[in-house]
């Protein structure tokens, strides 16, 4: 007895529902609609005698039509309709307007690809066409703030060459020749974050934490903090490319090992590549041939002929699958004779 | 009288001599070649299906054969829209007179640059900045013909041919480089049925053959189809050109 109580209160809220929200019960006449419609599409083999007698009774909405439309709309449509547009309807009336897509063209070295800085592809900026659903990722990123700091490093060296020679002719694009030993096996680039103390290049922040540390490379002091190099800029600090040459102490725990040749190991993280010296952590080339699972925020996707590669700073990553799962090898991307 | 029929021998003999020398362009063939461009010249819009079987380096010493199909519409004077579908890809190429994009439908990528005002220069423009070659492009050039016959060493009518059903005019040709056969229908527009090129630049000798079905000529296409949308959620990447 309680539970048929309680099924007839829900009644009684459904049609209360209805009542208040009129849309929602006109939702479902439309949807009825649209499927009588659907029906009745067959009646129009029918013969014309009974075609002529059906068709006002079956459809009584006809009636209700017009009064359901705005006037001014409707005079909106005949005045197009007669417009010079010599076509079925003088054109029809788009949800989606003509879309702006801006070119986004570039050269194999242009340093303005794969960079945070700047015009890169993918920054928050709003130019991007289509692309809303990586917003939620890049709230804690600071765009509004102008920093002027170049986060590349010029001294650096796009990749290590492999120790061992590739099997396949590279394949030649632009005056550079592209060499994997792995098979292209696209997969969408979606950055990876490595945990809150870890931050993309141009990211800015108003003090480091105390177990930042001093690193100089060639004249060039650098402040490091969990597998993150920063630069002085605007009274606080800003995230740079980590320098190759580089040598601290500690990287952070969840660092990857990645086989460089079958004595070497190196170390990954942030998309930082470390070769343990000495007791401490050298930044080395990434090397070609190896692979790395994530790639971080500032890489971009490039079409270089009949492949989209990820390019971050000015090494190429090529989508592959290493064991069944989604991995990317570092690229060698060399000056060829044409 | 033996004499005369030495001399008139020798002179049939030389006269070959000096033909097979200086390379052969048959008229007959020119005369086909010129009608397929005529007619390709007086389009206003073309569309076409074509099945493309071409050989590729796989690994030194190893071309393996791959498969494809395009539908094509060239709209004068500034547009077109390619769609190609390969054994791993799916991608469409559409120009709207003032950019070309590429669309991947396997991957939801997209690529736009600003492109030439019209046809020729785009198609140019695509393969020299893109390495993009659209099927039958070249055969769009005004000077086809010309262009071909100045580059071949040797054009030759080689018969009449029946393919598919169709009747159709065989053409080869050849220079250093590559050897071209030319299958065009005999039904008063000319159309090529079937074009079969052997590249014998490389170590190895490599074809590239391509069939034509669906030949829509002139059709009143709306320029609305030229104009690329990009699909929800696809994301633009940039396009790294050649030069």
């Amino acid at each position: 007895m309680k539970t048929f109580n309680v099924k007839i209160g829900i009644l009684m809220l459904g049609i209360f529902g209805m009542l208040i929200f009129p849309d929602l019960a006109e939702a479902q006449r439309m949807r009825g609609a649209a499927a009588g419609r659907g029906a009745a599409r067959p009646t129009t083999t029918r013969s014309a005698p009974q075609r002529s007698t059906a068709r006002p009774a079956s459809r009584p909405a006809t009636a209700n039509r017009p009064a359901s439309r705005p006037q001014a709309s409707q005079s909106d449509r005949r005045a197009s309709n007669s417009s010079a547009k010599a076509t079925l309807n003088g054109g029809s009336n788009k949800l989606v307007q003509k879309p702006t897509n801006n070119g986004k063209v570039a050269s194999v070295k242009d340093r303005n690809v794969g960079n945070n800085s700047g015009n890169r592809v993918g920054n928050n900026s709003g130019n991007r066409v289509g692309n809303n659903t990586n917003v939620g990722n890049r709230v804690n990123i600071d765009n509004s703030r102008n920093v002027n700091i170049n986060v590349r490093n010029t001294r650096n060296v796009a990749y290590r060459p492999p120790y061992r020679p590739y099997p396949r002719p590279p394949v030649v694009w632009g005056g550079y020749g592209f060499s994997c030993f792995r098979p292209y096996y696209y997969h969408p680039y979606t950055p990876f974050y490595w945990g809150p103390a870890w931050h993309p290049w141009g990211f800015f922040v108003a003090a480091l934490a105390t177990t930042a540390i001093i690193v100089t490379v060639e004249n060039q002091k650098y402040h490091y903090d969990e597998g993150v190099f920063y630069t002085e800029s605007d009274g606080g600090y800003v995230v740079v490319e980590a320098p190759q040459g580089a040598t601290v102490k500690v990287i952070p725990s969840e660092a990857e090992t990645v086989q460089v040749n079958e004595t070497v190991n190196n170390y990954y993280y942030g998309g930082t590549f470390y070769e343990k010296e000495d007791g401490g952590y050298t930044v080395v080339p990434p090397p070609a041939g190896a692979t790395v699972d994530q790639l971080p925020e500032g890489a971009e996707e490039v079409k270089v002929g009949d492949q989209t590669y990820v390019k971050y700073g000015d090494t190429y990553y090529l989508p592959v699958q290493v064991d069944g799962k989604n991995a990317y090898e570092i690229a060698q991307v060399e000056e060829v004779e044409q | 009288m033996l004499k005369k029929i030495c001399l008139g021998l020798a002179l049939i003999v030389t006269g070959h001599f000096a033909k097979a020398q200086e390379g052969k362009i048959d008229s007959t063939a020119m005369m086909i070649l010129d009608k397929m461009s005529g007619l390709f010249g007086e389009l206003k819009s073309v569309g076409f299906t074509s099945e493309v079987a071409k050989d590729v380096v796989y690994s030194e010493d190893f071309f393996i054969k791959e498969f494809g199909s395009s539908k094509v519409r060239f709209l004068g004077p500034n547009k077109f829209s390619v769609r190609i579908s390969g054994e791993k890809q799916d991608d469409l190429y559409s120009y709207n007179g003032s950019q070309v994009a590429y669309y991947s439908f396997a991957n939801n990528l997209y690529a736009v640059a600003d492109a030439p005002d019209n046809l020729i220069e785009t198609i140019d423009w695509l393969y020299e900045d893109f390495g993009v070659e659209l099927t039958l492009a070249d055969l769009f050039y005004p000077s086809f013909s010309q262009d071909f016959a100045d580059k071949m060493d040797y054009v030759e009518f080689l018969g009449v041919i029946h393919i598919d059903g169709v009747r159709t005019f065989h053409i080869g040709a050849a220079n250093e480089n590559a050897t071209f056969q030319f299958w065009i229908s005999d039904d008063g527009y000319f159309l090529p049925k079937k074009i079969l090129i052997t590249y014998m630049d490389g170590p190895y000798a490599h074809q590239h053959q391509t069939d034509f079905y669906d030949w829509e000529l002139n059709q009143d296409l709306p320029e609305s189809i030229f104009e690329f949308l990009p699909p929800p959620n696809a994301k633009q990447i940039t396009w790294i050109k050649k030069n």
